[in-house]
């Protein structure tokens, strides 16, 4: 019998970068990589864990951004193109490498991973990967919970209260659209809290959120299990808090499992060491040179010279890191279970994209790691948030402590000398957004339409990748303007509706480019 | 500028000489000077003005933590959002335990009436303030019953700023204002109210769930027990604020558009060789290369590009009229090494 149990917790997000207006473009690739490095990998790891019978449940947040964006046939068909290209130049490194046998080896994996990954996603999974992740979760085997809208930073929205529901609400309407069932449970963007938000969430139907570690350490009272079982909240939503320590044994690129000599470089990619005009058609549309996703070295050590990477080496230390991770989980939860009447839950929440993007061997260390638990111990297993509270239904009250999981653990990376200009913007829109949906109350007219699309404009400006971006100062250029250009689409639609004078064409241009959440009710902004 | 000075033209002029020199009263002669030129042809009321030199007096304030405003932030302008709202607003928002964030956009006309209501022998120096305002406990904040309040000079046109109020888990309410010398303050506008998060483990036990003392720190992973509960809770914290100031996460978060930190900042040259093997034939010809056909342009020319790394190399490439009757091979050969 198990003395305790480990939650496993992907959270898989991107913003919603989709751009009709050009044929190519750059940050549109983010998507493109993570389906190829990280969301095909995953749904593969399923289908073997299943097709074996492994037992195993694993939680996923699909973040409601990210799915708007596997369902829109334009992303779609760019990632076919996108794979072709990749398969071309598998195809040419194929022949370069020929007598170049430790290159050639790897040249022909990665043709085999792209080119099966084609075959897949065109017949296997018709394009569609939501049908996928639904037919595990359908199958019992994947907790899948939702996340605000466009992941908006709630804390420091939430000066207008609506605009803390919108993004939840308009999340899990997303959600019920998508998975044909109510979202059991919500990822908060960044894990950012503050108090009053479990009240929204209760009034929108979740039944459980996720925090940062000291969210729930420094609850009120003194929470009796610390991170390692649920509690409710006062408005009776459960809670659940982030362990440090498996955290910090993937996630630490000093510490962590991914820093490790024998697996993949990430920096060291053919997009910035071939001759240029050789890739030049594979790098990005002005030709400046990117990372293409083909990667030949293992990090080898902390200088600058790389070996050759070694596929069965790095695979073998990611089955001895997931025997690693297990047994450090097994000493803990024996460790705490000794002085707890109830089992205790370890909750190990990563980014998704961190497995296979950055960590190229991170998706077979959690097979690994699942079918370990599975067959090797027995002091752990796998379970989700949802049916640790089954088992335990009963739990303390707190008061969770407003906190998130970014750097310094609050809100200081979203609200900084690079950043703090949005939100007087923000704060504004949000106001006349909800303004707008009360006195408006439209139904079945052109005003409706406005209202609807702006209320995507508003969502679209919140997210919190903006602030993100401009604080780390990467692609800070293109946040600032996807920042602005909704807000400024925003204030166009609602010219309209003021001044009754509208636009047609404009309206449609709008709704084409910025077409996530088609089924959205822009009375989710109304003051109740 | 001008536009609005035309409407109220002596009134505005009286104002802003009174603001301006009071707001240059106090700083040191050098911000002084600098302060000057930047407010010259300019007006507080006008968009943004950002100066360094706010840097200057900030750091007299103990209080107060001016971040200036980045380059960043000035190349907002460039896209068409209106720089101000002129709503008379003041609000502020938690950044963390220790300190608050606040933003205001006020209009002339506001400062104006707030102005006219002075007394006139009461105008002289004004100076712009907040006033920070503990209301922990109070329900109704009538501006008289707060717990306690202190005052920061600031740069009205920073519109901005950052306040280290320095207590976790209180209820927090600013006004902006302008203050007189004799310490008189008029309000020009207040905030909303907001609580600094938590830190720290609760003092607060809860009967139906508590664990002995010893064991709950052992669940926290603090082994080395101490001599004291305070101790413990202090070294406890200490372990966290180690935690999350050690990046974890943010790599990982919004992890796609973020960069990883790459160790690797020292010069490097790196140098790789490739030989391009191209020729020509006939247009139906068969062409290979040690025995792998390679394919040909329409014209009958050929290019292959081969990696070469060090070593001895050769290529066999044989060529194949179409009638199978002519068969002609060349074996071109390499060697690559490193002098």
């Amino acid at each position: 019998m198990e003395k305790g149990y480990l939650s496993l917790v992907l959270h898989a997000h991107l913003p919603f970068i989709r751009h009709p207006e050009y044929d190519e473009f750059l940050e549109e690739r983010w998507f493109f990589e993570a389906l190829s490095e990280t969301y095909i990998p995953i749904l593969e790891m399923f289908e073997g864990l299943v097709r074996d019978r492994v037992e195993f449940c694993i939680t996923m947040n699909l973040s409601p951004t990210l799915c708007n964006m596997f369902a829109d046939e334009l992303l779609r068909n760019r990632y076919v193109k996108h794979l072709n290209k990749m398969v071309e130049l598998c195809e040419k490194e194929i022949d370069r490498n020929r007598f170049n046998p430790e290159f050639h080896k790897l040249a022909l994996m990665y043709y085999h991973r792209f080119s099966s990954m084609r075959e897949k996603f065109l017949h296997a999974y018709n394009k569609d990967l939501i049908r996928e992740f639904k037919k595990y979760q359908d199958k019992g085997v994947l907790e899948i919970i939702t996340c605000g809208a466009t992941h908006g930073y709630l804390p420091l929205l939430g000066i207008n209260k609506e605009a803390i529901r919108a993004q939840i609400r308009v999340g899990a309407n997303s959600y019920r659209k998508f998975f044909g069932t109510d979202p059991k449970g919500i990822w908060l963007p960044e894990c950012a809290y503050s108090e009053d938000v479990d009240k929204i969430l209760k009034e929108e139907g979740i039944k459980y959120f996720l925090m940062e570690s000291h969210g729930v350490l420094f609850s009120r009272p003194r929470p009796k299990f610390g991170v390692y079982s649920s509690y409710y909240t006062k408005n009776k939503v459960a809670v659940f808090g982030r362990d440090h320590e498996s955290s910090k044994s993937v996630w630490s690129a000093v510490e962590g499992y991914p820093g490790d000599y024998d697996y993949r470089e990430y920096y060291r990619d053919v997009g910035f060491d071939l001759d240029h005009d050789y890739v030049r058609p594979y790098i990005s549309a002005c030709g400046a040179r990117i990372f293409t996703g083909i990667k030949y070295y293992r990090i080898t050590g902390e200088g600058n010279h790389k070996e050759p990477y070694n596929p069965e080496r790095a695979l073998d230390k990611a089955a001895y890191h997931a025997g690693n991770f297990m047994f450090n989980r097994e000493k803990q939860i024996e460790h705490i279970a000794s002085m707890f009447d109830r089992k205790p839950i370890i909750i190990a929440p990563y980014d998704a994209e961190l497995y296979g993007h950055w960590w190229f061997e991170g998706v077979s260390w959690l097979n690994f790691l699942i079918r370990k638990i599975c067959y090797d111990q027995k002091t752990i297993k796998l379970i989700t948030p949802s049916r640790y509270l089954n088992i335990y239904p009963k739990n303390q009250v707190i008061n969770p402590a407003p906190s998130s999981w970014g750097y310094k653990g609050y809100y200081e990376v979203w609200l900084n000398g690079s950043n703090d200009w949005i939100y007087p913007h923000l704060h504004r829109a949000q106001e006349k957004m909800t303004e707008a949906a009360n006195q408006y109350r439209a139904k079945g007219d052109v005003k409706e339409r406005i209202l609807n699309q702006m209320a995507r404009e508003l969502l679209l400006a919140q997210g919190s990748d903006w602030a993100f971006m401009m604080k780390t100062g990467a692609f800070s250029e293109y946040a600032k303007k996807k920042t602005v250009i909704h807000l400024e689409r925003f204030y166009l639609l609602k010219s309209y509706l003021d001044k009754g004078f509208i636009n047609y064409e404009v309206i449609e241009d709008i709704e084409r480019k910025d077409n996530i959440f088609p089924e959205i009710s822009y009375s989710a902004f109304q003051s109740q | 500028m001008r536009k609005v000075s035309s409407r109220t033209p002596k009134k505005t002029k009286n104002i802003k000489k009174i603001i301006k020199k009071s707001s240059l009263k106090r700083i040191t002669p050098k911000a002084t000077k600098k302060k000057k030129t930047t407010l010259k042809e300019d007006s507080m009321f006008q968009a943004p003005v950002y100066s360094l030199s706010a840097q200057k007096e900030s750091v007299e304030i103990e209080k107060v933590k001016f971040t200036a405003v980045k380059e960043a932030a000035l190349d907002n302008n460039r896209y068409s959002l209106p720089l101000r709202y002129s709503d008379n607003r003041i609000t502020i928002l938690a950044r963390d335990p220790w300190w608050i964030h606040t933003y205001w956009d006020i209009s002339e006309h506001r400062i104006n009436e707030v102005i006219s209501s002075i007394p006139v022998y009461e105008r002289e120096n004004l100076k712009w303030i907040l006033r920070v305002y503990d209301l922990t406990g109070i329900n109704h904040f009538d501006g008289k019953n707060a717990n306690s309040f202190f005052d920061i000079g600031i740069h009205f046109e920073a519109n901005s700023w950052y306040i280290n109020v320095n207590q976790p888990e209180r209820s927090w309410c600013v006004e902006i204002g302008l203050v007189n010398p004799s310490g008189k303050f008029f309000m020009v506008a207040r905030s909303n109210i907001i609580k600094t998060p938590y830190f720290g483990i609760s003092s607060i036990i809860d009967e139906e769930w508590a664990l002995p003392d010893e064991d709950y720190y052992k669940v926290l992973g603090i082994y080395d027990l101490g001599k004291s509960s305070l101790e413990r809770k202090r070294k406890f914290e200490e372990i966290v604020k180690n935690q999350i100031s050690s990046p974890l996460s943010s790599w990982g978060v919004s992890s796609l558009s973020s960069e990883r930190p790459k160790q690797i900042d020292k010069f490097f040259l790196e140098v790789w060789t490739e030989l391009i093997l191209y020729g020509r034939t006939e247009p139906d010809a068969d062409v290979t290369v040690e025995g792998k056909k390679v394919n040909l342009r329409p014209d009958g020319t050929f290019s292959i590009r081969y990696a070469l790394p060090v070593g001895d190399y050769q290529y066999k490439v044989a060529g194949v009229s179409k009638n199978k009757k002519h068969k002609v091979t060349k074996t071109p050969a390499v060697k690559r090494f490193e002098k």
